[in-house]
């Protein structure tokens, strides 16, 4: 017999198991139910955001939930700002272009949440073990010789961190000793899957490329080219999609004028919208070290169980007059210079683990006058404009007049 | 017209009453539909299988008698007349797809070979299910959306709120698992 009688003769099973696999319980449903309660709460915000924002009624969903923007989520030093001479030196491989013709994005709740000290709640355990083994297996180490651990602290390190606490007046807060983290070592291969569900890897020794690879900080797009074609072959495995994309991004320069790029995959699927996911969710990343050897990758795969649903998009047309009327948000700290400063806008989502809801977004990429460098070096600012019709926004950004 | 109860529906076909097809068609149409159009992605076609579905009904009740499954024996028909139209008709473009799921349950086969379809249809459904049955319910829906509705691996994951790649690893499993009990029990297929 050959696969396709198999599939045939699938036909064959039990009427019981074709009926339950139809009628099975849709989490998705129960999940909605559960939404729609909570979005008859915010009539009263739809009814203000609605007068705020006019559009057409008749096209919109009516029982998406509503959505909350975070703000200040970036929680780094300095502001988002991007060094290069000409804005064609920033690249990347986004899938999304002006001609894309989406009309409805998905939006999925992070299921992470953070307490006052930065301790996350909502992580599954299991799916992270589930990861921490599949990306074992994708490393070509057999799961079932490993031994899975995590980072708690022994007990040891707890009782000077409970003394560091007294001594200073305080004790110690709740779940500040749970793990956070799931751990694999073996083979020279370190694996850490944190609660965003990122795998990182860490090899040691590091790996040496063949020679005739420049893979370090600051090679040329052609150089890193070439090295990401040797990862794709070399690194099949790992990288695990059917059919993985090269996304070498970067392109933009440190102070002392030095340009870097940096290597990413993400599987091509048949349908835009799924791209646009993998491209911005499902990824791959390998990183060198000062000595041009490769000495960590990374897998991301963030829980997106918890989809609020496909919400309506806004053109960039439409986002650039939000981003002009001050609806944006951004950490840098010039004043918004104009619309002739606009260079670039390409559709993202905000994936950080701050983030309440992974929604779309439209990036500009804003020359900003104030901050050109003698060496005519430019800086493009990125200001972020909700992609997502405003109605279904609880709390449109708008600039008031201060700076992070 | 009001929906009948399945029982009174196949009396009509007993009685060869051509109304059989019209309450049939009433109450299942719009699913067979949808069905064979996951399956084909063409409307047209999916109509005409829907068609050629309660003909062969109309030759098969009796001696066939699914008073209590008649949704999933016309479903079942319209899934094989389905596939055979992805097989025979080039057009419909729907020929990748299929050969990508039969690359998959080939994986399940002990020792694939082409000799055509040597086991008895009987036989090979008691093995399945006995296989399904021990899977959790989980597992066997995603299992059964795959290998008989042939859904996408995006509709799955969209139909359980579950992420591609558990529906992707979910199924690698249940490939193996299946394999590993056809060669344990001993099946020649």
């Amino acid at each position: 017999m050959r696969g396709n009688d198999f599939l045939e003769k699938m036909g064959l099973i039990d009427p019981a198991y074709v009926e339950a696999a139809d009628t099975a319980t849709n989490k998705k449903k129960i999940f909605w139910m559960r939404w729609g309660a909570i979005a008859a709460c915010f009539a009263v915000i739809v009814v203000a955001a609605t007068m705020l924002f006019p559009h057409d009624e008749s096209e919109l969903p009516s029982d998406l939930p509503m959505l909350s923007i975070s703000e200040n989520t970036s929680g780094g030093m300095g502001y988002e700002g991007y060094m290069a001479y000409d804005i064609s030196e920033l690249v990347n491989a986004n899938p999304w272009n002006e001609e894309s013709e989406i009309s409805a994005l998905p939006v999925y709740q992070n299921l992470l949440h953070y307490n006052e000290y930065h301790i996350a709640s909502g992580a599954d355990f299991d799916k992270m073990r589930e990861f921490i083994l599949d990306v074992a297996g994708r490393l070509g180490l057999d799961p079932s010789n490993l031994t899975v651990t995590d980072n708690a602290p022994s007990e040891e390190e707890k009782q000077q961190i409970t003394k560091k606490y007294e001594a200073g007046g305080s004790v110690v807060p709740d779940g500040y000793f749970d793990p956070t983290a799931l751990i694999i070592e073996a083979d020279g291969i370190k694996i850490e899957v944190d609660q965003t569900m990122t795998a990182t890897i860490h090899f040691d020794p590091v790996v040496s490329l063949p020679e005739e690879y420049n893979f370090t900080h600051y090679a040329s797009y052609v150089d890193t080219a070439a090295v990401a074609d040797y990862l794709k072959s070399e690194y099949r495995e790992l990288i695990g999609m059917d059919n993985p994309q090269v996304n070498i991004h970067g392109g933009d320069y440190n102070i002392y004028s030095q340009q870097s790029f940096s290597i990413e995959f993400f599987d091509a699927a048949d349908h835009d919208i799924e791209q646009i996911i993998n491209y911005n969710f499902n990824r791959v990343a390998f990183y060198c070290d000062g000595n041009g050897k490769l000495f960590l990758a990374r897998v991301f795969q963030p829980d997106l169980s918890k989809k609020m649903g496909d919400y309506p998009i806004i053109s960039s047309g439409k986002a650039k007059e939000l981003l002009l009327n001050g609806n944006y948000l951004s950490t840098v700290p010039y004043e918004f210079p104009g619309a002739e400063f606009i260079k670039k806008v390409e559709l993202i989502y905000r994936t950080g683990g701050y983030e309440a809801y992974y929604m779309p977004y439209y990036r500009f990429y804003v020359e900003l006058p104030e901050a050109e460098h003698e060496n005519g070096l430019k800086d493009y600012g990125a200001f972020y404009v909700p992609a997502v019709e405003g109605t279904y926004i609880s709390n449109m950004p708008t600039w008031d007049g201060s700076f992070n | 017209m009001k929906a009948l109860d399945d029982t009174k529906i196949i009396d009509l076909f007993f009685e060869r009453d051509e109304t059989a097809i019209r309450y049939a068609s009433e109450k299942y149409g719009n699913r067979l539909r949808s069905l064979s159009h996951s399956i084909v992605k063409d409307r047209q076609t999916a109509e005409e299988c829907e068609n050629d579905t309660y003909m062969e009904a109309w030759d098969t009740i009796p001696p066939h008698k699914p008073r209590s499954y008649l949704y999933s024996f016309l479903a079942r028909i319209i899934r094989h007349l389905s596939l055979n139209c992805c097989r025979n008709r080039s057009r419909l473009k729907r020929s990748a797809f299929i050969c990508e799921l039969s690359a998959e349950m080939e994986q399940c086969i002990p020792a694939p070979d082409d000799v055509q379809c040597r086991i008895e249809d009987k036989v090979f459904a008691d093995a399945i299910n006995e296989f399904l049955s021990r899977l959790d319910e989980e597992k066997r829906n995603i299992f059964v959306r795959r290998y008989w509705y042939l859904d996408s691996i995006a509709s799955i994951s969209e139909r359980f709120a579950l992420s591609q790649s558990k529906i992707k690893t979910t199924l690698f499993r249940c490939r193996n698992e299946l394999r590993e009990y056809l060669e344990k029990e001993g099946y020649s297929i």
